[in-house]
Order: structure tokens, then C-alpha cells, then sequence
């Protein structure tokens, strides 16, 4: 017996299911999830369960790759980047703990990538999958209090009440001001919020080899983008989308230039220095750089 | 053949708040107008002969009679008869009324309520900013009043500013109400 | 005369607000003198109303509160659904497809390409706290605008052609009297260059120095941009003014038709004899 099946019996033996859910829970999510997938970007409403974290820490995102995965999938969970935050760690033990699953932080191995708030730096493929832990799913949320009135807005294309709110942004700051969660319009249909990606990340939702799924468990909502599906932000064509602009700086650690920058500050010399943000990507650069002694 | 024959023309108004009391605008009134002809209608006061002319203007719907107008397209029609559509259209470029008053949209200087005709044919308005200057200067209008609203002006050149507006479409049929009863001999 | 087919037609519009029974438009209107159904309560807001505009035309209607004017409007806008009725309007479909039994997408496509409106209120009609120039600029990014700069240059010529200084463009219309906020209004209104406009008794609570001014902006607007117009209002002055045919309604029905000039000198109905006499 292996020791994945080991820790797969222990949980069975406690009285768990495997990933925790029972066959029903995993069903509706499942079977919410395909009309997702077929209507890229529509926000489809489920039966959210009851989990032992509480709302607002991921149970959306939880939900769907316990509904997904299997046996011999390999689990990555990261927050914000980083594999060692506390709310992955403790995301990652419990899928693990009841599915007896391998995990890995290195991007490349997992099949199942579980995320809050950043898209992993290296190239998804085909063969992996993305689930996004969504805080409100609700792009109009901000332009639109009545959810009546909001749904009709959705249905009707209605979108003009963001557009004003972009366009007076850039009357009052000459630029939209947004900075993460940019509102994006999928497969030329539904505006939908990516959830806080940085803007950094949003390209790399654009016809993506990947299938990316957004789950909201307090709010209900599943969404999806299936792979080779147009994800445009929204933009005016005299001013058009970017990125943000880390001024040429580079990671501390591994030398990159190319990759999502966190910055901090030295407390006692007060001089700021910038990190990566995907803690799995910048080991790998800073051990490329050692061997190659280049600077990615 | 005549541009209008008016035959057996009557209005008769019925007021119903006076329990449908009939009042009498004009009984059995016939003639002929011939193009380029001048016919001039004469009577006391409160003998139907501005009645007449809004019937003709379809001001107010005859009660009974004919209004024969051949139109420039060779129609003959019957003013009382036609549609709301077909009288707009008459009045846009065939027919025009001269009031007895001028009633008037204020701040709107003489030359614009002059050209306004025009413009509602075909918007160009340099064209009818020159008609109207035009025909204000053959009524003998002082230039300093073009730009003004007639509202201060006197009683007759209030009348002319009427006919200017009346003239500048040079209609085929012009309909003159009481045109000097607001000046001085 | 040559029938040019109609811009707007509306055939036989009824709005009944409640459950309606079979009796409700017979038991209403000027007849009956009121607009609750006696048998079932329900409130007939307008029946059979039937109205033609041509294009360029500006067509008012007149009535009383509770006449079912407004009505009339805001069925036709889509802020509210018809009980039965049909609406064609020429640029949509070629005038062969009932705007009232259109997809809630067409309906809105309409309402945003071909029609635009100016309430009462400016509160309705406008983004109060978002500046002037967005709120403009929301009709045309509804249709599909997405040149900044474009936006904002036709939001400055609007504005300039309904007389709003150009400095106010960014500020929001919260700050602005209420002539001003008309005036917005109607910018907005203009924004893309709808077939029709409607003016819901856009002068009504103004006063009268404000009035005169958004008055002459409108006939300033007709003789410009040869826009059809229906313009609703209880003032007969107002209809007078600006157009050139005029509906009479009371409790909810048409009572009387005809070139406005008529109406107010040859009333042919009681109700509209009644509405002459009376104004001032």
C-alpha cells in the first residue's frame, strides 16, 4: 500500500469521503460547472455547501477542486503567490488530508493549481487546470446596487454603467484607475471580474491553453473561461490597457525582470527592494541564475 | 380653371359647455379665385370673413360646403376634406395665412421668424437668411430692426413682419386677414 | 395626397395597471370620467391609443394628470410594458416589426439607437453625480463608442449646442440649476442622434425665464436637426409652441386629434372645448 492510499484510508476511517464532500455536493458543482464552461463568463448560481473554513477564505475556489479532483492528481495551493501562506497551507492539508493526494509547489507538476488572487508566472498547459478562490463575483457590484437590475444588465449586454465609471476615471485621473480585478469582457459576452488578479495577470487569461474556473462560495456563483477563449479587458482605443510598470527593478532574489514584483522595505535602512510575488517561479530563476550565472 | 372655389361653404361652431348653443361663423358662402387674381372679401365685423379665410387655412373644419384648390402638382383637392398631412404640406409651400395679429415666439429676431418658413423646407439657412432680408427690405423695414423681436415693435410694422413671413414661401394662395386694420390711414 | 409611411405608429396601445377584466376599457374614460375600473379596481392608465408621427414632425399631446399621457411615453420608451397595443417605428425592421413584442435585447437596442428621451425629472434621466460630459457620454459608449477623446469632443459640441458652458463639463449635474439640468438632459438625448425624441412635460416646474429658454432650444433642435419629436405636456402653451399636430387625451383615451392651430381655434370635442377656455 502506498502512503497516498494510506492517508485516503485513514480518512475513510474517520468517516470522510473522499475530498471531503459527499458524491451529491460534488455532483452540483460539477454539473454547474459545465454550463460555466458553456457560457464563458456567465456567473451560474450553485448550491454552496457548509465546509470547516469559513466564508470568505476560499470555500468557492475549495469547493471546485474538490468536486474535480482525483486520486492521482497533484495538488498546488498558493495565496497571493506564495505556497507557505498560512490560508494555502491550510487548504492544501486539508485537501490532501482527505484525498490523500500529492502535492507539490513546483507549477510545472501539478495538474490541479488552486489560487487566490495570482496567476501562477510559469505557462499553464492544457493538461493542468486553474480554480480562482473569487471574493464577490459581481464585476457591476461598484456601478449597480439592485441585483435585479443587475442580472437584466447581464442579460441585456448592458454594460454602459461601467463604461461611465471607466470613463469618468479618466476625466477625474486621466487614466482608469483600477488595479486589480479589471473588468474583462469574455468571448465578446459577459463582462466578468477576474477576481484581485493584479493587471499583470489579466493577459494571460486571453486564449489560454488552460481551463480557468472561478468559484465564490459565499456568494453562490461559478464561472468559467474555457481555453481559447478571447479575454479582452475593457479599454478605450485611444487609451489602451497596460500593465504595471516596475521602472526596471528586479527581483532581490532571483534577478527577474519579468515577473510580478512585490516591494518592501528594509526596516532599519528604509531602502526598498522588490520580490517576486510567485515564490515558486522566483526559486526556480534564482536556481537557474546560480547554474547558469545569468539573471533570467 | 379657378385655384380655389370655395361652394356653399358654412361653418357654424358648437359650444358644448353652453349646452351645444350653435354660433354662426358663415352661411352659404361661394366664389372663385383665379391664379394671380386678387379677390377681396368685404363686410361688417362679425361677418364671417375671417371665418372664411381659416376654412380655407383649415384654421377651422367647415360645418358643410366644398373648397376645391388646385394644387401645384395639378390635384385638385378638397381643403375641407384632406388629411392633417396633406394640409401641412400645402401650408409648407403653397398656401400661406396672414393673421390679423402677430403672435409671436419672443427673443426670436424678424429675420429668423421670417426665415423659419424656408428653413422647414430645406435647412439652408444662409438662403433663407437672404430671402427674408430680401422681402423685409421691399416692406420698407428699417435694417436695425432685422435682428430684433418684433414683440416691441409698432402695430404696423408687426403687420408687415406677418406678411413677410407670408411672401418669403411665395405661396400660390395668400390669405390676408384684416391686413390693415392694425395701421394708422 | 402621397402616403409617405409613418417614422413612428402607434396602433391601439392599452395599458392596465392590476389584474383587468373583460369590462375595465369599457367601464373607463372621459365617459365614464374616471380611470378605476368599477368592477375590478384595476387602474386603466390608457387604452386604444393611436397615434402617427412623421419624421420631422413634432406631434404633442396634451391632458390632463392622469390623462394617460406619460403613459403613452414611457410605454413607448420601455421604462413600461403594454398591456396590448403595437408600435412600429421605420428605421427598425423597416417599420414591419411591433417594438412591443421584441426581445428584451432588441427593446434595449432601440431604446438606445433609435429613441431618446427627456423626463421630467433630470434626476431620471441623469447620472446626478457622475460629471455632464459622462453622462453624455453614456449614450455613446452604449452604442459602441470607445474613442476617448471622440467621446469627449461630441460630449463638448452637445453641450455647447444646448447652451452649457463648457467649463461645467465636468461637473456633476447635481450642482447645476434646473434649466441647466435640462439642458443636460437633453445633450444627452441628442447624443446619438436618435430618429425620435420624446419630452415628457419637459418645461414643468421651471420658471418662466427658464422655460422660454429651453423652449427656444427645442424649436432651435427641430429646425436644425429635422429630429421628430413627441412632446407631452399639460401646458397649451407649450404645444402651441412647438407642435404642429396634437393628441387631446383625457382618462387614458385620445378625444380629439388635429393640426394644433385647429385644436386650440376649432375645438370640435366638449373635453377639449373645456381645455382651451381654460388656459389663461
Amino acid at each position: 500500500m502506498s502512503v497516498r492510499e494510506l492517508a485516503r484510508d485513514a480518512a475513510s476511517a474517520r468517516g470522510y469521503n473522499f475530498a471531503y464532500l459527499d458524491e451529491h455536493s460534488k455532483r452540483e458543482v460539477r454539473r454547474r460547472l459545465l454550463k460555466a464552461v458553456a457560457i464563458p463568463g456567465h456567473q451560474v448560481p450553485f448550491a454552496s455547501r457548509e465546509l470547516p473554513i469559513a466564508r470568505g477564505w476560499g470555500t468557492g475556489g475549495l469547493q471546485i477542486t474538490l468536486a474535480l479532483i482525483g486520486p492521482d492528481d497533484v495538488l498546488k495551493v498558493i495565496d497571493q503567490g506564495s505556497d507557505d501562506s498560512v490560508n494555502a497551507v491550510n487548504l492544501r492539508a486539508l485537501i490532501a488530508r482527505t484525498t490523500g493526494v500529492w502535492t507539490t509547489s513546483d507549477a510545472r507538476d501539478a495538474t490541479i493549481i488552486q489560487t487566490r488572487h495570482r496567476v501562477p508566472e510559469t505557462p499553464m498547459t492544457a493538461a493542468q487546470m486553474l480554480v480562482l478562490q473569487v471574493p464577490d463575483p459581481e464585476p457591476l457590484r461598484h456601478v449597480e446596487s439592485g441585483e435585479t437590475r443587475r442580472r437584466r444588465m447581464h442579460a441585456e449586454g448592458d454594460y454602459s454603467a461601467i463604461w461611465v465609471h471607466l470613463f469618468e476615471d479618466v476625466v477625474r485621473w486621466g487614466e482608469v484607475t483600477a488595479a486589480s480585478g479589471y473588468p474583462v469582457r469574455v468571448h465578446g459576452r459577459y463582462v466578468m471580474d477576474p477576481t484581485p488578479i493584479p493587471r499583470w495577470d489579466v493577459p494571460k487569461l486571453d486564449r489560454a491553453e488552460t481551463l480557468y474556473l472561478f468559484g465564490a462560495g459565499r456568494e453562490k456563483r461559478l464561472y468559467a473561461v474555457p481555453p481559447h477563449t478571447a479575454v479582452e479587458p475593457l479599454e478605450f482605443d485611444d487609451l489602451p490597457f497596460a500593465v504595471e510598470d516596475f521602472g526596471g527593478a528586479r527581483c532581490r532574489r532571483c534577478g527577474s525582470a519579468r515577473s510580478f514584483l512585490n516591494a518592501s522595505y528594509d526596516h532599519e535602512t528604509g531602502e526598498r527592494s522588490y520580490v517576486c510575488s510567485d515564490t515558486d517561479y522566483c526559486e526556480r530563476c534564482a536556481a537557474t541564475a546560480l547554474l547558469s550565472g545569468e539573471a533570467p | 380653371m379657378p385655384l380655389l372655389s370655395v361652394e356653399r361653404l358654412a361653418k357654424t361652431f358648437r359650444l358644448h359647455a353652453l349646452g351645444g348653443l350653435a354660433v354662426r361663423g358663415c352661411a352659404d358662402v361661394s366664389f372663385d379665385v383665379d391664379p394671380g387674381q386678387c379677390v377681396r372679401l368685404a363686410g361688417p365685423s362679425g361677418s364671417g370673413k375671417s371665418s372664411v379665410l381659416k376654412c380655407i387655412y383649415r384654421t377651422y373644419r367647415p360645418t358643410s360646403g366644398t373648397l376645391r384648390y388646385r394644387a401645384e402638382d395639378g390635384r385638385a383637392v378638397d381643403l375641407g376634406a384632406l388629411d392633417d398631412r396633406g394640409v401641412l404640406a400645402l401650408r409648407r409651400r403653397e398656401i400661406a395665412y396672414v393673421p390679423q395679429f402677430l403672435r409671436v415666439v419672443p427673443r426670436v429676431p424678424a429675420r429668423d421668424i421670417i426665415a423659419e418658413g424656408l428653413w422647414a423646407l430645406d435647412g439652408d439657412v444662409a438662403a433663407g437668411r437672404n430671402a427674408a432680408d430680401a422681402v423685409l427690405g421691399r416692406l420698407e423695414i428699417r435694417p436695425t430692426l432685422w435682428d430684433l423681436s418684433p414683440v416691441t415693435f409698432s402695430g404696423g410694422e408687426q403687420q408687415r413682419v406677418n406678411l413677410a413671413r407670408a411672401l418669403v414661401l411665395r405661396p400660390r394662395l395668400l390669405l390676408l386677414d384684416e391686413p390693415t386694420s392694425a395701421l394708422s390711414a | 395626397m402621397d402616403t409617405v409611411p409613418a417614422l413612428l405608429r402607434i396602433d391601439a396601445l392599452t395599458k392596465i395597471h392590476g389584474a383587468g377584466c373583460d369590462a375595465c376599457v369599457a367601464l373607463t374614460g372621459p365617459q365614464a370620467g374616471a380611470n378605476v375600473c368599477p368592477r375590478c379596481g384595476s387602474v386603466v392608465a390608457c387604452a386604444d391609443v393611436s397615434l402617427e408621427v412623421q419624421a420631422g414632425e413634432i406631434f404633442g399631446i396634451v391632458g390632463e394628470s392622469g390623462s394617460g399621457k406619460t403613459t403613452v411615453l414611457r410605454c413607448l420608451y420601455g421604462d413600461e410594458a403594454p398591456t396590448s397595443g403595437r408600435a412600429y417605428l421605420a428605421p427598425f425592421d423597416e417599420g414591419r416589426a411591433d417594438l412591443f413584442a421584441a426581445s428584451p435585447q432588441r427593446r434595449y437596442y432601440i431604446r438606445t439607437h433609435l429613441l431618446g428621451m427627456v423626463y421630467q425629472s433630470p434626476a431620471l434621466g441623469l447620472r446626478m453625480d457622475f460629471s455632464s460630459g459622462a453622462n453624455i457620454a453614456e449614450r455613446l459608449l452604449v452604442v459602441g463608442d470607445r474613442h476617448f477623446g471622440r467621446i469627449r469632443g461630441r460630449a463638448r459640441a452637445l453641450l455647447e449646442r444646448t447652451e452649457v458652458p463648457f467649463a461645467r463639463i465636468d461637473e456633476p449635474p447635481r450642482r447645476f440649476s434646473g434649466g441647466m439640468q435640462q439642458r443636460v438632459q437633453i445633450a444627452k438625448a441628442l447624443a446619438n442622434d436618435p430618429p425620435v425624441l420624446l419630452f415628457d412635460e419637459v418645461t414643468t416646474g421651471l420658471d418662466v425665464s427658464v422655460q422660454a429658454r429651453v423652449l427656444d432650444l427645442i424649436r432651435e433642435l427641430r429646425r436644425r436637426l429635422r429630429v421628430a419629436m413627441i412632446v407631452v405636456s399639460h401646458d397649451l402653451g407649450v404645444i402651441r409652441l412647438l407642435a404642429q399636430r396634437t393628441a387631446v387625451m383625457k382618462d387614458g383615451r385620445i378625444v380629439e386629434v388635429g393640426l394644433t392651430d385647429q385644436i386650440l381655434e376649432d375645438p370640435q370635442r366638449p373635453y377639449t372645448q373645456l381645455l382651451v377656455s381654460a388656459q389663461l
